[in-house]
């Protein structure tokens, strides 16, 4: 069913062509230009106050969780937890401007009945799947290294400690990343325009988000109904755990990018 | 026998409307083949089910040996769409070379091949723009060409030359007539003086359903009558002036103008009949500007439908 030639040559067509696109440009420019304003600005001062009695305390009145306050701060480089913790709360913002209209446009408009002449919907979908995987990879990889390089030249840890955190900093942010990029393709495989699958994408997670927090006092595990449920496990320093939310997030990602292939299956193009 | 069209009962609903009503077609394209109907018949509807771009309702339908969405047909099938965007931002060349690519080319061999179809469309001057940038003319060339790439076993045209002015119209036209002898084709159109330029066969749509698949000249002949155009108005119905020849059964002046004319006949050996209705006429000193066996296909289109409704 699927032609790994063509499917190889779409993503890179599909990648170089999201690259010139609007909608990548209005990801890409905010991305960096907010961790530009992290990095120069905002990350030494809040270490410095993180580290400090009146931060730990301030954390663990947030998390409700002093333990967790001290490993992020204390045991382990801060930098890097702010950025864990920024990257996390934002994925969704960001993931949702950058995986938005992967498909809508150029099939309401009719290009993709040029490439269907050629290749398999599968095959389309699938690579314009992974050409924002790519596009979010590159972006997740320059920021974190960027962000581990901080920790280094500011903090006392080891070279080998810095990179092994950034690492893993690294990999539970693009996981994190990878459920919003398929439940982008599912809302963009029934949106008629960009901006339509923009909006309807915002509109259905902002109304996830209240549904889950509206029954959640009389059903707690309603939170695992949306991704961003896995958020506080992601921070935890047991690798069992959070290998749990690496899968949870992986089914997470099956399950919007099948019921994605199913919509985009059965439309007209 | 495998056909290169297959469709069984194929049916097509669109809330509710019968785009394509059971269709059964079977075609091995060998001439150019042209497929007409009045608006609503359901030909760009079986264009985009053979293309794989819609689903259709119920039946079954084969294309080249395969359905319609099969891996093994990408690249043999192509198709030249009515009016359709290409990707915005990215000049015309890079997308044919794309196109190129998918069909197996390498980056050498993708080039050269569009050097090609760009040549054979004559548009190899606005390779390096933008579609967006581009008249609809120019546009159409281009889609054209990337119809051409690879030599593919079929083509399906969907109205190849709506929206042309005249000059560009003539040339696809032109164009069109010289792939059709290289290619299999089949058009889809409105214009059926184009129909009749280019395309050897035909197959007459109407409400979803096919009503006749035939030769053009089969379906000429089988209309038993000349249509002939006078130089100027005739005074007196023609039947008055030809009344001497036992063969025709009755005459028509086909739009109340005395100009136009369709003499319908029995039997008789076509060649002969027409010499002496030729020359009967001449001694009468009627001048007559065209004499074609058969009606307009207009007309002979419009009579089977009509006697199908």
């Amino acid at each position: 069913m699927l032609n790994l030639y063509r499917l190889k040559e779409l993503t890179l067509f599909n990648f170089c062509y999201s690259l010139n696109s609007l909608k990548s440009l209005a990801f890409i420019i905010p991305y960096f230009l907010f961790w530009y304003l992290i990095f120069d600005n905002v990350i030494l001062l809040a270490v410095e106050w993180l580290q400090s009695t009146q931060g730990l305390i301030f954390v663990s009145w947030i998390s409700q969780d002093q333990e967790l306050a001290l490993r992020l701060f204390v045991d382990r480089s801060a930098s890097l937890s702010i950025y864990l913790l920024v990257s996390i709360t934002l994925t969704p913002l960001f993931i949702l401007v950058a995986a938005n209209n992967q498909y809508s446009s150029d099939m309401t408009r009719g290009a993709f009945r040029f490439l269907l002449m050629r290749a398999t919907r599968a095959e389309i979908y699938l690579s314009r799947f992974i050409a924002v995987l790519l596009l979010v990879l590159i972006c997740i990889s320059t920021t974190s290294l960027w962000a581990s390089i901080q920790a280094f030249l500011n903090e006392e840890d080891t070279l080998e400690a810095i990179a092994l955190l950034g690492l893993q900093t690294y990999i539970l942010v693009f996981v994190y990343s990878l459920p919003f990029i398929a439940f982008m393709s599912m809302v963009s495989s029934f949106a008629r325009s960009g901006f339509g699958s923009l909006f309807l994408g915002m509109m259905i997670y902002i109304f996830l988000v209240i549904l889950v927090f509206w029954i959640k006092s009389d059903f707690i595990h309603a939170i695992y109904l949306i991704p961003s449920g896995l958020k506080s496990i992601l921070f935890d320093i047991n690798p069992e755990n959070i290998l749990i939310a690496i899968s949870a997030l992986l089914a997470y990602t099956i399950f919007y990018f099948l019921c994605g292939w199913y919509i985009f299956k059965r439309r007209d193009i | 026998m495998n056909h290169q069209i297959k469709c069984e009962s194929l049916t097509k609903r669109f809330a509710g409307i019968k785009a394509l009503d059971g269709l059964d077609l079977q075609l091995n394209v060998t001439q150019p083949t042209g497929i007409v109907g009045p608006n609503g018949a359901g030909k760009s509807t079986l264009f985009a089910i053979l293309c794989g771009f819609i689903r259709p309702s119920s039946g079954r339908v084969h294309i080249l040996g395969n359905r319609p969405d099969s891996s093994a047909i990408k690249g043999k099938l192509a198709l030249l769409p009515q009016d359709t965007s290409m990707f915005k931002g990215v000049d015309v060349l890079t997308q044919l070379k794309h196109y190129a690519r998918l069909q197996n080319f390498n980056r050498h061999d993708a080039k050269k091949e569009i050097e090609r179809v760009l040549s054979l469309v004559q548009a190899g001057g606005f390779a390096n723009q933008f579609p967006e940038t581009l008249s609809f003319g120019q546009r159409k060339r281009i889609m054209l060409a990337q119809s051409l790439i690879g030599e593919p076993e079929l083509i399906l045209m969907d109205e190849p030359t709506s929206g042309l002015d005249p000059v560009a119209a003539t040339e696809v036209r032109n164009l069109l007539s010289e792939l059709g002898n290289r290619y299999s084709v089949i058009i889809s159109s409105h214009n059926l003086s184009e129909i009749e330029d280019i395309c050897s066969d035909i197959a007459i749509l109407n409400k979803g359903k096919l009503i006749i698949h035939t030769s053009l000249s089969e379906l000429k002949r089988s209309s038993q009558c000349f249509s002939l155009k006078l130089d100027i108005p005739s005074d007196v119905h023609l039947s008055e002036l030809l009344q001497g020849i036992s063969e025709i059964s009755r005459i028509e002046n086909e739009n109340k103008d005395m100009k136009s004319w369709l003499i319908f006949f029995t039997t008789g050996t076509v060649e002969q009949l027409q010499i002496k209705v030729l020359s009967k006429l001449g001694e009468m000193g009627v001048a007559v500007s065209e004499f074609k066996k058969g009606k307009a296909l207009a007309d002979e289109i419009s009579e089977i439908i009509k006697s199908n409704n």
